[in-house]
């Protein structure tokens, strides 16, 4: 088997695995046909139909017949009574199909929320990572090339200042900052045009990219001063390279293993933060509709954000390991 | 000496540790003629590596290094410090030990290759490659197209080292410094890299300093030796001389610790007894002296400067090897049982022969 059929099968177990998870959990920790009907799942209808009692409080004879008409129209719907196994195979075999489901709340389909949120909070992502990169590879550049001097050491200490304010707090010391009191940023989501929605992400993502960034910076400057060590590099000192070309023509990418690794890891803890950046800076992203579905127990909009979720981490962490054989050849020799 | 390609005047680099300032070269002077190939041998810890990327200008900011080195008339600090762009790896280039790790593993061979042709010599990407063929074809590679799109793991040691000497041969360079460029591999590939070196320097009018700790190493292949120890230059002369007529102690012991083939089988190798000092302390005497069969009381109190003993033939010792103060020296300590020094004479006596060395004798 070759290597990307290999990761691709594991990336599908994965998939299986964690999307089974997710939905078992759902449905054994909550009751679904409460989440849809609300306090009437609670109404025994087969007594009710057998004429035994009334209805919820058994004080107007016949009036509970509509809502259990209701009850047994929701079990008809989403097939509550099928076993567990049996209701996992069909959702999931509609989503592969690109069948969502609909929302329990609004009865808006899943993909329509998703098409309309989804984007925001990639394109947060993005910036996100843009900004922990762009602002990380250079500065530890820098900070190797001098390590344990001055401005290697002022680094330091600024990279474990951004690390150690809590990323909420961070936020929102730029809220005030940038939008309250200098009206630099707009204080709610914008979209008019490409420009507007990068105004608008701007701060959300240098909340969430900063902190990533001081944590590569100190990954990628420890191997790059570990690499700078190498005899290779002494050999292109002594082909007379300028510091910089042996910096980023040859150090640079035989160190960059240790941070990749965390990058596709971190992915997990972007959209972990998002939940709680999207909701501090207004954004209508995934993060903020899988806290509000989760509070308002919409069963398909939690397992759809979720199923999206794991999907990026997993795509994201498997680009990582196509990208190893990329910056070192010695891995593709075992494929 | 007019004409020198390379000239170095006491040459001393200095590392501060935490224990005190380590003298890993002390007052280094030497001269190579163009085309010459220069022998540095000595112990590990000799000195050796440190002159050579001292020339090379690889030595870590914090080494203080003093003296003076002129690359055909130019000043090679002074360049060091303008940043001069041309030079090392165009003019002067060094091949390094350990084939393994000397060459980037994530890039391929005719990248690092044609890296300086395109950087010095601002050739282009396909005449670059061009030419790094033809260099792979001079140090003997077979399917020269081939091995340019490889990696360096997927070479062999051997192979490997050939693709650092192209390397360095690039910009055809009228210095090498080889700095143990086959310790690293099998004694078989040493002896086909070691005269492939010498073949390519005399094509090419090549200078060449080859460090090694192994004296059977220099001999036929360089035109000057010169022994290091502790930093210091014990012994200097043509390759001819060193070999026939050997003054210092430290090249006499040097040389009994090569085995040799005509010696029966399961005779004990003769290791020099003791360690080379920590060059941490201040030596006040010859730093060999400890060690040294012949010490005398001078040798612990006073440091010996390097005297003629002949034409080209330097030898820092007060009581040298095959001189009647020597012979003298030896003697005593024999008769003695211990050297002036304190080491007990009675570790020698498994020794072979030195007369047996084919050296001119040192007993008589």
């Amino acid at each position: 088997m070759t290597f990307l059929a290999r990761r691709l099968a594991f990336m599908l177990g994965v998939l299986f695995t964690t999307t089974f998870i997710a939905y078992a959990a759902m449905n054994a920790l909550g009751d679904p046909l409460f989440n849809v009907v609300g306090f009437y799942a609670k109404v025994d209808c087969d007594a009710v139909l057998a004429g035994e009692i009334d209805d919820v409080v058994g004080t107007r004879p016949g009036s509970s017949l509509g809502e259990c008409q209701l009850v047994a129209e929701a079990r008809e719907k989403y097939h509550l009574d099928d076993p567990l196994p049996v209701r996992y195979g069909r959702w999931i075999g509609a989503m592969v199909q690109g069948d969502f489901g609909e929302s329990f709340k609004n009865y808006v389909p899943v993909s329509t929320i998703l098409a309309e949120r989804l984007p925001k909070s990639l394109m947060l992502m993005g910036m996100s990572m843009t900004v922990a990169l762009g602002a990380s590879i250079p500065w530890a550049v820098a900070a190797a090339y001098r390590a344990n001097r001055r401005l290697d050491k002022a680094s330091t200490a600024v990279s474990f200042g951004i690390l150690s304010i809590p990323s909420f707090a961070f936020g929102i010391i730029l809220l005030y900052l940038f939008v309250v009191r200098w009206e630099i940023f707009p204080s709610r989501f914008e979209d008019d045009d490409l420009f507007s929605r990068l105004r608008s992400l701007t701060l959300a993502s240098l909340t969430l990219g900063l902190p990533l960034a001081a944590v590569y910076q100190r990954l990628l400057r420890t191997d790059l001063i570990t690499t700078l060590q190498e005899d290779f590099v002494l050999t292109a000192k002594a082909k007379g390279l300028s510091d910089r070309r042996i910096m980023f023509r040859h150090v640079l990418r035989p160190s960059m293993f240790g941070m990749v690794t965390v990058v596709g890891l971190n992915s997990a803890a972007l959209f972990a933060g998002s939940i709680i950046i999207e909701q501090i800076f207004s954004i209508p992203g995934i993060g903020r509709e899988l806290y509000v579905s989760i509070v308002r127990d919409d069963n398909p909009v939690v397992l759809a954000c979720v199923v999206v979720i794991v999907t990026a981490f997993v795509l994201i962490n498997t680009a990582v390991d196509l990208l190893y054989s990329y910056l070192d050849p010695r891995v593709r020799r075992d494929t | 000496m007019a004409g020198a390609l390379l000239t170095v005047r006491d040459l001393s680099v200095g590392f501060l540790t935490e224990q005190g300032l380590v003298r890993a070269v002390d007052g280094v002077s030497f001269d190579l003629e163009p085309g010459q190939t220069l022998g540095v041998v000595g112990e590990s810890g000799s000195g050796k590596s440190v002159t050579a990327k001292a020339l090379m200008n690889l030595l870590p900011s914090y080494a203080q290094v003093r003296g003076t080195v002129d690359f055909d008339g130019r000043n090679v600090f002074a360049m060091a410090a303008n940043k001069e762009k041309h030079f090392w790896g165009v003019e002067m280039t060094m091949v390094f030990q350990d084939p393994m790790t000397s060459l980037n593993p994530v890039k391929k061979v005719g990248e690092q290759i044609t890296e300086s042709l395109r950087v010095h010599l601002r050739r282009s990407r396909r005449d670059a490659l061009a030419e790094a063929g033809d260099l792979l074809e001079q140090v003997g590679i077979p399917e020269p197209g081939k091995r340019l799109t490889q990696y360096p793991h997927e070479l062999s040691g051997g192979l490997r080292q050939r693709v650092v000497i192209a390397m360095a041969l690039a910009c055809g360079p009228r210095l090498l410094i080889a700095d143990e460029p086959t310790t690293a591999l099998d004694v078989t590939v040493q002896k086909h890299i070691l005269d492939l070196l010498d073949d390519l320097r005399r094509a090419r009018g090549m200078a060449m300093i080859l460090i090694t700790h192994d004296l059977g190493v220099v001999k036929g292949r360089a035109d000057e030796v010169m022994v290091m120890y502790a930093g210091h230059t014990m012994e200097e002369a043509p390759t001819a001389t060193l070999f026939a007529e050997m003054r210092h102690p430290y090249t006499e012991a040097l040389l009994e610790t090569i085995p040799r083939i005509d010696t029966p089988s399961h005779t004990r190798l003769v290791p020099i007894p003791g360690r080379p000092p920590e060059v941490i302390d201040v030596l006040d005497g010859c730093p060999f002296a400890p060690r040294c069969r012949y010490s005398i009381a001078r040798c612990l109190t006073d440091q010996p400067g390097l005297t003629s003993h002949g034409a080209g033939h330097l030898c820092a010792c007060h009581a040298p090897v095959g001189t009647p103060s020597g012979i003298q020296a030896r003697s005593a300590n024999e008769s003695a049982g211990t050297t002036a020094a304190g080491l007990d004479m009675g570790q020698f006596t498994r020794n072979v022969p030195v007369a047996d060395l084919g050296q001119s004798g040192a007993e008589g």
